[in-house]
């Protein structure tokens, strides 16, 4: 069986940090959501799916402000930063997360061979991937890379390759994003 | 505005009220209503769920019928409010939820009573169709399925 719970204390804990303002304490709740989702597929589940992702969708203007800090002038940061805090703010502090915690500890494992078989489905998916040279479709391939990395660390599978290609891919993927918010600035 | 409320399917039970899971029987029997449901044409563009695991699985089993997001909020633990009422202004909006806070709201949203509860008899599983305006006394209750009739 696999257990939710080691991860699911790192994102109450970064939840708390990011609250108190903490840069990092952002990225790692962002990161316990996700791998969290994938726990949540892992065990054929689809709830808490949407509200993991809304969490995520709701801190992305922050997190990539904090991201892209240095690259940003005053002028910048003080248009953007308000609106992205509060946003992300009012996400972490929302009863839906509270729901998200409470549900999370009442689903304390998934049975290890329905999880393997949902792997081999990710893995075939990814492996079907072909790279096109398009925003959306980087992304894309991005996430499903990061799918099936969490997948095999939940299954405790090496994973170094798919996260070496997660980090390349993320660094164009940054490019890509600083590009659009120098668009907005 | 059409909102559904569903209460949860039959569940074990066990001292952590939380983590009380749907039984064997009640998952079986709850598949069955959700083809009934299917057959006769119902969707939903969302599902609001407790996080209590009954419900939880209870939401789950509704995939087949939602096209939308699901949602959890603690919020159906306990008595309706307007906090609540804010959340199920929705068109196609599914609610699961518990006894005996799904009859007061059901009164609520019906007679403008959160008092009078008793007044329904939602078992497990049941599912009561409204429609009207989300506001104290502001819907209509279009049906109420007994599991038995979803069967």
């Amino acid at each position: 069986m696999i257990s939710n719970a080691s991860w699911l204390e790192k994102f109450e804990l970064s939840r708390q940090r990011a609250l108190a303002g903490e840069a990092e304490g952002l990225h790692d709740v962002r990161t316990a959501a996700r791998r969290l989702r994938v726990w949540l597929q892992l065990a054929g589940l689809r709830v808490l799916e949407d509200d993991l992702r809304w969490l995520c969708r709701e801190t992305s203007a922050l997190r990539d402000l904090d991201v892209f800090d240095e690259v940003l002038t005053a002028a910048g940061k003080r248009q953007l930063r308000p609106p992205a805090e509060a946003q992300a703010r009012a996400a972490l502090k929302s009863k839906r997360v509270d729901g998200v915690v409470f549900a999370l500890k009442t689903l304390t494992a998934c049975a290890r061979a329905d999880a393997r078989v949902v792997l081999e489905k990710l893995e075939r998916s990814l492996a079907k991937e072909r790279v096109k040279l398009e925003d959306e479709a980087l992304h894309a391939l991005r996430r499903k890379l990061r799918r099936v990395r969490y997948a095999r660390e939940w299954l405790g599978l090496d994973a170094s390759v798919h996260e070496r290609a997660q980090e390349a891919l993320g660094a164009v993927c940054d490019v890509l994003a600083l590009e659009a918010l120098l668009t907005r600035e | 505005m059409e909102l559904t409320l569903i209460r949860h399917a039959i569940a074990d039970e066990g001292a952590d009220d939380f983590a009380r899971a749907l039984s064997k029987e009640g998952r079986r029997r709850f598949r069955k209503s959700v083809q009934t449901l299917q057959r006769v044409g119902v969707r939903f563009a969302r599902v609001l769920h407790s996080p209590k695991l009954r419900a939880l699985q209870t939401a789950e089993l509704l995939r087949p019928l939602c096209d939308g997001e699901f949602e959890v909020t603690p919020l159906l633990t306990h008595e309706p409010g307007d906090e609540l009422l804010a959340l199920l202004d929705e068109h196609e909006l599914a609610v699961v939820g518990h006894e005996p806070h799904l009859s007061s709201l059901l009164a609520w949203l019906v007679l403008g009573d959160l008092e009078a509860g008793h007044k329904f008899e939602l078992k497990k599983g049941a599912v009561a169709r409204l429609d009207g305006d989300v506001v104290p006394g502001g819907m209509r209750l279009r049906a109420l399925w007994t599991p038995r009739v979803l069967r």
